[in-house]
């Protein structure tokens, strides 16, 4: 069953309730909302998602509910708890949802849940992955929103899930957050993307959030083999350059930017030092959306085919 | 098994591991959400490893258990590798170096290492060699936390340790200690007689406590102080006692060191609520002998109602009030046995009015 499907009134009682099994590809959320207007933001950007029923195994715990009485009447306040901690501080009422997806990804990174999880867009392409590893504000939600409407299937526009019995990615596909002017841009390459309303003041600034794609929602739990490592680096009017990394570089490009890494031991160095061996590696750096676009579709009919088993 | 252990899943999990394979997908997640939320997740994967269950585990369970081995291994390395730099820190000093807790458990290959989660190092150097070992720390790059002067005050005057240390290119605390109860409490153990005791390693510039005075530190600490996993140090506890427990002599030992040490009545408490809720062998004459040195008849029925909720596995969303209740009255117990009341009075009101400072000023400062 998907969540909008479910009558809105049925669903607000069951997440104020016994609560939801939220699947978000390789995630099983066991979401509680007792924040009447959350839920329809929430069945909104998440309609075509499927609740895990009958439940089995959960990944995360999330509740979202106001942080006491007097914040219900007084300048009313959001507080989420991860596996019962409130890991933040409680925000305005109004920023309810962009709390939700902040403790979506918080549950990630604060669990021992994971072999490895590296700041990352991730999308598929023939069964190839394409990993763009950067910081968080590197402008890479950008360009992997617009891949993500052509023709790439989207894991993740936040993070690199690794499968460690195949050594490639997992999806978790989920809402993508997108500045202001990027907004503009996206929905005039893809008109069928479905946007929320514009946050004001966030701590990320102005943000509003794109629905992930309706085929990537669906195929979410298709693992995407090692293909393309293209590290983004956006730079005001520059051309597009593409340069070849080192194998070493790569690595450590993929280090720093992951979130468990030092904690993962020989598992995690097996797993990165393995896929850089099996990915074609490049920096590219760019200006122009179409060029950028382009220039990763060329790089990925430049792969050699996979070994055949 | 005891009634408490075949009522909890998590419990009957970790004691009985066969039984968890007629468990539902819906069991296996009520299970694992305790396990996570006890600080058991590790112990549960290497349990569920050494009888040859995890196979049998479904595939989610698998992987989420992996991973907090993962972690708890990796903790265990950063314990090493600290200690390894500690060491080398100290190069030269010749002062003995008594690992406690985790860290003992882990250089010193002791049961209750497999599958356990190590946050920080614990160690114990003699009272009147504590100035230099902390100079030389410092000198090598470890920091002080940042406290006020009161804070600094409760440390050096009140408790058995100096302000936590932490390198600032590494993630693991390190708290340096010079006897195993804070100075102000009831209890006086003699340090002397633990440093004098104590068991060198294979690498012998490191020693661990003796097997008895060992439980007795674990004990005094989960009974008497503020412990975040009380569960998971009960079961600490368990496996010391089956370890130790075999070999020739060690009950008398036991029961010797903790009278030596004015230790009598935590002991009691360990002897009591491992065997109670664990089921942890324990000769009957020594809980007879141990039994002596227990709480009036008056008092045991409310320590039981204290103890039994204390480490009943915390698997309910929000805690019942009788766990609320139990826990409040535990701390309070805690700080009764900590300081004597003068004293109390004065650092609950320090407290007090540092948290309405706090709350009104919004700016945090660091707890002591």
């Amino acid at each position: 069953m998907q969540i909008g499907e479910i009558p809105r009134r049925k669903l607000a009682a069951r997440l104020r309730g016994e609560g939801l099994h939220l699947v978000t590809g390789v995630f099983t959320t066991h979401l509680r909302i007792e924040l009447p207007r959350l839920v329809d933001e929430f069945a909104q950007m998440y309609a075509h998602y499927p609740v895990d029923d009958p439940p089995a195994i959960d990944d995360f715990d999330i509740r979202m509910a106001p942080p006491s009485l007097l914040r219900q009447v007084f300048r009313p306040q959001a507080q989420s708890w991860v596996d019962g901690v409130d890991l933040m501080e409680p925000m305005r009422l109004d920023h309810a949802f962009p709390m939700l997806e902040s403790s979506l990804n918080l549950a990630v990174a604060s669990g021992d849940y994971l072999p490895l999880v590296v700041h990352s867009a991730v999308l598929e392409r023939d069964g190839r992955a394409l990993l763009m590893p950067a910081p968080s504000g590197s402008g890479k939600s950008t360009l992997c929103a617009a891949l993500a409407w052509s023709d790439w299937r989207l894991l993740s526009d936040e993070m690199a899930v690794f499968c460690e019995e195949t050594g490639g990615l997992r999806a978790n596909p989920r809402p993508i957050s997108l500045k202001n002017r990027s907004i503009e841009v996206i929905a005039a390459r893809a008109p069928e993307a479905k946007f929320s309303r514009v946050y004001r003041e966030t701590n990320k600034g102005d943000i509003a959030y794109m629905q992930a794609p309706a085929e990537a929602v669906r195929r979410a739990d298709e693992v995407a083999l090692p293909g393309l490592l293209v590290a983004p680096v956006f730079r005001q009017d520059s051309p597009v350059v593409v340069r070849p990394l080192e194998r070493a570089a790569a690595f450590r490009w993929l280090v720093d930017n992951s979130i468990n890494y030092q904690s993962m031991l020989r598992a995690g160095f097996e797993l990165l030092t393995g896929f850089v061996e099996r990915c074609a590696l490049y920096s590219l750096t760019y200006s122009n959306l179409d060029e950028a676009i382009e220039t990763i579709d060329q790089l990925h009919r430049d792969l050699p085919p996979l070994p055949r088993h | 098994m005891s009634p408490f252990a075949r009522r909890d899943l998590l419990l009957r999990s970790l004691l009985a591991p066969a039984d968890t394979r007629q468990l539902s997908l819906l069991q296996w997640n009520t299970l694992l959400q305790s396990a996570r939320r006890n600080g058991l997740m590790a112990r549960l994967a290497a349990r569920l490893d050494e009888t040859g269950q995890l196979a049998d585990a479904p595939a989610k369970a698998r992987r989420q258990l992996r991973a907090a081995s993962i972690a708890a291994e990796s903790s265990q390395t950063a314990v090493r590798f600290e200690i390894n730099r500690a060491l080398r820190a100290l190069d030269g000093l010749d002062v003995p170096v008594v690992l406690m807790k985790g860290s003992a458990y882990v250089l010193g290959s002791l049961p209750p290492a497999r599958g356990r989660f190590v946050g920080d190092v614990d160690l114990m150097v003699p009272r009147e060699r504590i100035d230099e070992v902390e100079r030389r720390l410092l000198e090598r790059g470890w920091a002080a936390s940042e406290l006020d002067d009161y804070d600094q005050r409760y440390y050096r005057e009140w408790t058995h340790e100096i302000p936590p240390l932490q390198h600032p290119e590494r993630d693991t605390p390190l708290d340096v200690h010079h006897t195993i109860v804070p100075l102000t409490s009831r209890a006086r153990p003699d340090a002397q007689a633990l440093f004098a005791a104590s068991v060198p390693l294979a690498d012998a510039r490191l020693r661990v406590l003796a097997p008895p005075d060992m439980v007795l530190h674990s004990g005094v600490h989960l009974f008497n102080d503020e412990v975040g996993t009380p569960l998971r140090d009960l079961f600490d506890l368990h496996d010391l006692l089956c370890h130790f427990g075999a070999r020739p002599g060690f009950w008398d030992e036991l029961l010797a060191r903790s009278r030596l040490h004015g230790l009598q009545r935590p002991l009691y408490y360990v002897l009591r609520y491992t065997s109670r809720h664990l089921g942890t062998p324990v000769p009957e004459p020594v809980v007879r002998a141990a039994s002596a040195s227990g709480p009036g008849l008056l008092l045991r029925p409310l320590m039981d109602w204290i103890f039994d909720r204390r480490f009943r596995p915390v698997a309910e969303r929000r805690p019942t009030l009788a766990v609320t209740l139990a826990n409040w009255a535990h701390y309070l117990r805690a700080h009764w046995l900590r300081m004597p009341p003068g004293l109390l009075v004065r650092h609950l009101s320090i407290k007090a009015a540092r948290a309405v400072r706090e709350r009104f000023a919004g700016e945090k400062e660091p707890a002591a």
